[in-house]
């Protein structure tokens, strides 16, 4: 190559770099979106108080601290045009992290259904709908008895949407005597899995010998050979939900869920508003059922 | 692209290399999550922090470019020769990306436009 090929080639560099040294060299990593709220929460028409969680979506993940955030939360009853403005609060969880949780001292009427809007001061907002689920009372049917298989049937009537976290709460002991028990022992079993949607209603089939079974299983784990567990309370749980909070695949694993907008009602955000309420009552049935399935009657 | 030749006795080297910017997950932003699986109290329940992402590669990093250029001259002493050079790493100060936290939006990049200077000596 002779010396003037090579200077020529040295100017191509040169002058390349001069165009490109003018070149864009920011990175934008976060892009625009109109998502400006991430909401979390449930009305409760059995509570006196209702809450929610607001994140707001911001352009970094540095937790923030107890700031203000610029957001007015209201509500309204779609049916009446209620209109309730919420108040902040700055909570420090646990953990020691900041959040806001807003909040407001009402309890919303069954079957109405309410908006919630977050709504920042320069006019965007997230907005939710969310419809109260209608007032149920379970029945506890009476008790199927195959030998000495028990079945506890549970109907809750038809018009609850959906059954959530269906929980018997078993609380034993090994009886000395008739009224006192030691190493008592609270176990839960969830029944989310047993529940069936029958003609006349929800049926949760509480297996009472079959969890008997378990609790003994339990107490030999501890070292306590037990035939006859002392059941000193039976305890019925379920949180009945509107038919929207049902999670994709039925399931609520934290991993998936935890994928943006993959479980979500709200509008211009993020997140999840609900709306349920906890029922909870005694199962124990009577004392010769409970004698059949396996437990000692115990009446402290 | 690399380029060198000889003036009047010193030898002159330029290298410059490019290289097109490559996609990335962009993210919308950050907000948190609570896992809504029951009655959760909001109160009481922290959630977790999480990343909004974009579509996959939704993103392009900026184009890689630099110049580098040296220039070195060697003298001839008795038993020996000298070495002498100089250079340059990144002549027009490009601001190349090194790596970019997704998380933390905290940019670090390769070398600014860094002068050097040698001297070799060769023994005979």
């Amino acid at each position: 190559m002779s010396r003037s090929q090579a200077w020529g080639i040295v100017a191509a560099l040169v002058l390349s770099a001069g165009v490109w040294a003018g070149c864009e060299t920011s990175v934008d990593a976060v892009s625009r979106t109109d998502a400006v709220f991430s909401l979390f929460g449930y009305f409760n028409p059995r509570a006196d108080t209702q809450a929610v969680r607001v994140f707001p979506i911001e352009g970094s993940l540095v937790v923030s601290g107890p700031d203000p955030l610029d957001a007015e939360v209201t509500s309204t009853e779609l049916e009446t045009g209620e209109r309730r403005v919420w108040q902040d609060s700055v909570v420090q969880f646990i953990d020691g992290s900041f959040g806001h949780v807003y909040w407001s001292a009402f309890r919303p009427d069954y079957e109405r259904t309410h908006r919630l809007e977050v709504a920042r001061s320069d006019g965007a907002a997230a907005k939710a709908e969310v419809e109260i689920p209608p007032e149920v009372v379970p029945e506890v049917l009476p008790p199927e008895i195959d030998f000495q298989d028990v079945t506890l049937p549970v109907r809750v009537p038809p018009e609850a949407p959906r059954l959530l976290r269906v929980e018997v709460v078993y609380y034993t002991g090994v009886a000395l005597n008739d009224s006192v028990a030691v190493d008592r022992l609270e176990t839960v079993f969830s029944y989310d899995d047993r529940v069936t949607r029958e003609g006349d209603g929800w049926r949760v089939p509480v297996d009472f010998s079959g969890d008997r079974d378990l609790i003994r299983d339990a107490y030999i784990e501890r070292n306590l050979f037990v035939t006859a567990p002392a059941l000193i309370s039976l305890t019925f749980r379920v949180m009945i939900v509107n038919s929207e909070w049902s999670p994709p695949g039925g399931l609520f694993d934290p991993n998936v869920l935890a994928l943006p907008g993959l479980f979500s009602n709200v509008e211009n955000g993020l997140g999840f508003v609900g709306a349920g309420y906890p029922l909870e009552f005694d199962l124990l049935p009577a004392e010769d059922v409970i004698r059949q399935a396996g437990f000692t009657v115990f009446s402290p | 692209m690399l380029a060198s030749t000889r003036v009047r006795g010193f030898e002159v080297s330029a290298r410059w290399q490019f290289g097109s910017g490559l996609p990335f997950n962009r993210a919308f932003g950050f907000d948190g999550f609570v896992l809504l699986d029951g009655p959760v109290n909001v109160f009481e329940e922290p959630g977790q922090r999480r990343v909004i992402f974009d579509r996959p590669f939704e993103g392009i990093l900026p184009t890689y470019h630099r110049l580098d250029v040296s220039v070195a001259r060697t003298f001839m002493l008795p038993q020996a020769r000298l070495t002498l050079q100089a250079g340059a790493i990144n002549v027009y100060d490009r601001r190349n990306l090194f790596y970019l936290d997704v998380f933390t939006l905290q940019r670090v990049d390769q070398l600014p436009f860094l002068p050097s200077f040698g001297v070799k000596m060769a023994f005979e």
